[in-house]
């Protein structure tokens, strides 16, 4: 099957978060997924990109964050990268009773919750999120 | 994200549509909801039907604001939350922090009962 994609690169504001969020939703029925992988992909990007820009670029509007989605036959690759200084992935646990009622550090959690797979390139500030799929041509 | 305040059932209604995601209009929010709390109207529903995604930031808000009114002495409920909201809740165990109605009627009376 052809790759369908999507690319995206944007300032770090939030009305870029916004728009890019909203291109998603565009862009996700057009791959014929359940509703629950759409979800999950338009959400898991949202926890991504607003990682990227808050705590990667720090809301610089001179850096940038880049999205590329790639649906292949049986999965879905989206990664995100930002310019800043590496990325922090930490293993905090929003369950604990003391944290339960935080407003924040949750992103993460569920990015490990609801993605198939997580890889993260520290160094490189580059988040990859891998969603199984049934395979389109069976 | 946008959102509406309206009375009703003797409570302060606050609904929710498109993306929460935290941003400008969250800010917005949170003083809606300090206005509130000026007003000593602390019996507040937020209605999440027309919400489509809400990612963590988006819970975040809800969560200082639920915190705030509950500080006031008030409370915080939610009516109508789709499902995949719910889940969220419900991942994050914070179903059991937040009360759920089916209806906006709903959330606002079972401040009488409580």
């Amino acid at each position: 099957m052809d790759q369908k994609r999507l690319e995206l690169n944007i300032a770090s504001t939030f009305d870029e978060l916004d728009l890019a969020v909203e291109q998603l939703q565009d862009f996700i029925p057009t791959l014929d997924l359940d509703d629950d992988l759409s979800y999950r992909v338009i959400l898991l990007a949202s926890e991504a990109l607003t990682n990227a820009i808050e705590h990667g670029n720090k809301w610089d509007e001179n850096k940038h964050a880049t999205l590329r989605l790639v649906m292949q036959e049986d999965r879905i690759e989206l990664t995100v990268t930002d310019q800043g200084e590496g990325i922090h992935w930490t293993q905090e646990d929003p369950l604990e009773e003391k944290k339960r009622l935080a407003d924040h550090g949750r992103g993460q959690f569920f990015m490990r919750k609801m993605a198939d797979e997580v890889y993260i390139d520290e160094e490189n500030c580059r988040l990859d999120l891998v969603f199984h799929c049934i395979p389109q041509n069976l | 994200m946008n959102f509406s305040v309206d009375e009703q059932y003797n409570a302060v209604i606050i609904t929710l549509k498109g993306n929460v995601m935290g941003g400008p209009n969250a800010v917005k929010f949170q003083e809606t909801i300090n206005s509130l709390k000026e007003d000593g109207k602390l019996n507040v529903v937020v209605n999440l039907a027309r919400v489509n995604i809400m990612n963590s930031s988006g819970l975040g808000m809800l969560i200082s604001a639920m915190t705030s009114i509950r500080n006031a002495g008030g409370d915080l409920r939610l009516s109508k939350p789709a499902s995949k909201i719910k889940s969220l809740l419900v991942i994050t165990k914070l179903i059991t922090v937040f009360e759920h109605f089916d209806s906006d009627q709903e959330a606002a009376e079972s401040f009488s009962a409580s």
